[in-house]
């Protein structure tokens, strides 16, 4: 029998960066890592624009959301985030002028994706700002390693080359394809629970934020 | 006729061909939720295919009026977004005045079911591939019913995945995940594609 306890602690927030990462232990946000992180610059790219679209959410879910009506909650947050790709589109731009087109549609998926859809209704409106703009940047922080370590890997291995400069003659172009994204990603969750257990850190929980204590 | 098999033909085709969660790995996220709770499989695939067909419909009219500009590209996404709302919002009212005793259970999925990358993506892939009115709502449906059957298949090799004794830190997402690669792998193969050299 598992029980799941809600801890609001700053401590917990910083978890999100290993311990209680939204892509490797919360299980968030794993498709678009998985088929449109395929190199170092569509990494920071969904990095980029992952920042832009949820610390605006979370910050306007914890300071006005509970005030709103329930219906018109989960559908400004939507707009407020599809309202952030403009300004992550820009600044996304400085990284690459392909870039758009190797991230293909998963860079605007970003704005529906389960932090700021769900993650913003089920915590961020319960928590003070402060708190949900820690979340945010933590959850960005956590995310955005995972994307790059991951987009860096797969363009070395795949190419041999690290943001677009040629550094060996690795070629494995096969590593582009999702279903590489999704095994390597399963042995970086892997990586961290290992980790994890050595340290004897508690578990954290789909979602991320709760942790399951056995019973 | 020729528009019945066109229909069936693009849902035939992201049902398997294009599966969204082993071709596109789109609404992994929500697929990770479901196999936790496989009781509401078949009322968020209901509240998916609603949602996707919908939006589908409304959206098509519209994106024609965007797709020359030269800003489509960050322009067609929020579209779809506003597409969604609007459906979401009359759904919404919809479930809670006509069927009051699901409303209770649904709200918090409905949310869910209705803005994530499974029906953002089923709208933003037929818009990519310029695909006309009739092949945007078979896409969109077979996205959905290919959304329940990756469930199906996953959640079944899950199960006996518990039975299996996994390396302790393996347990849980990241067998899941690996376990996932390689159906999407297999599903590669199924359909006839060959990996890059």
């Amino acid at each position: 029998m598992t029980k799941i306890k809600e801890k609001l602690s700053a401590k917990d927030s910083l978890a999100h960066i290993f311990f209680s990462n939204p892509v490797l232990v919360g299980g968030l946000v794993i498709g678009q890592l998985a088929a449109g992180d395929t190199s170092l610059q569509t990494g920071a790219a969904l990095a980029v624009t992952f920042l832009f679209v949820t610390i605006p959410v979370l910050v306007f879910a914890a300071a006005v959301g509970k005030y709103l009506p329930r219906w018109l909650r989960i559908v400004t947050y939507m707009l407020i985030s599809g309202g952030m790709l403009f300004p992550a589109y820009i600044a996304c731009s400085g990284i690459s002028a392909t870039v758009f087109d190797s991230v293909g549609i998963y860079l605007p998926l970003l704005a529906v994706s389960t932090i700021p859809t769900a993650y913003s209704v089920k915590y961020s409106e319960k928590h003070n700002v402060l708190k949900a703009l820690l979340d945010g940047i933590a959850l960005s922080a956590g995310f955005g390693i995972v994307s790059i370590i991951l987009g860096a890997g797969r363009e070395f291995f795949g190419y041999g080359t690290l943001w677009g400069i040629k550094i060996s003659e690795n070629s494995f172009p096969a590593i582009r394809l999702p279903f590489w994204g999704f095994i390597l990603l399963g042995f970086m969750a892997a990586g961290i629970g290992a980790v994890r257990i050595l340290c004897k850190k508690p578990e954290y929980a789909h979602f991320g934020n709760v942790k399951e204590d056995e019973v | 006729m020729t528009y019945i098999a066109q229909f069936f033909a693009m849902m035939l085709t992201a049902l398997f061909i294009e599966n969204i969660i082993f071709t596109r790995a789109l609404g992994t996220s929500w697929l990770l939720y479901l196999l936790k709770k496989p009781k509401e499989l078949l009322r968020c695939t209901v509240l998916l295919t609603l949602i996707t067909t919908l939006s589908g419909a409304i959206g098509y009219p519209l994106r024609g009026l965007i797709e020359q500009n030269e800003y489509s590209y960050i322009l067609i996404p929020m579209l779809y977004i506003l597409c969604i709302a609007v459906v979401y919002t009359g759904v919404y009212f919809f479930i809670k005045y006509v069927m009051p005793e699901t409303f209770v259970n649904a709200e918090f999925n409905l949310g869910a079911a209705a803005f994530n990358c499974a029906v953002l993506g089923s709208l933003l892939v037929p818009s990519i591939e310029r695909l006309d009115f009739i092949s945007t709502i078979g896409y969109g449906l077979g996205m959905s019913f290919g959304f329940a059957l990756a469930v199906i298949i996953v959640g079944f090799g899950i199960e006996r995945l518990q039975l299996c004794r996994v390396p302790k830190a393996f347990r849980g997402l990241p067998i899941t995940l690996i376990y996932l690669g390689l159906l999407s792998l297999a599903f590669y193969g199924l359909v006839g594609h060959q990996l890059p050299t």
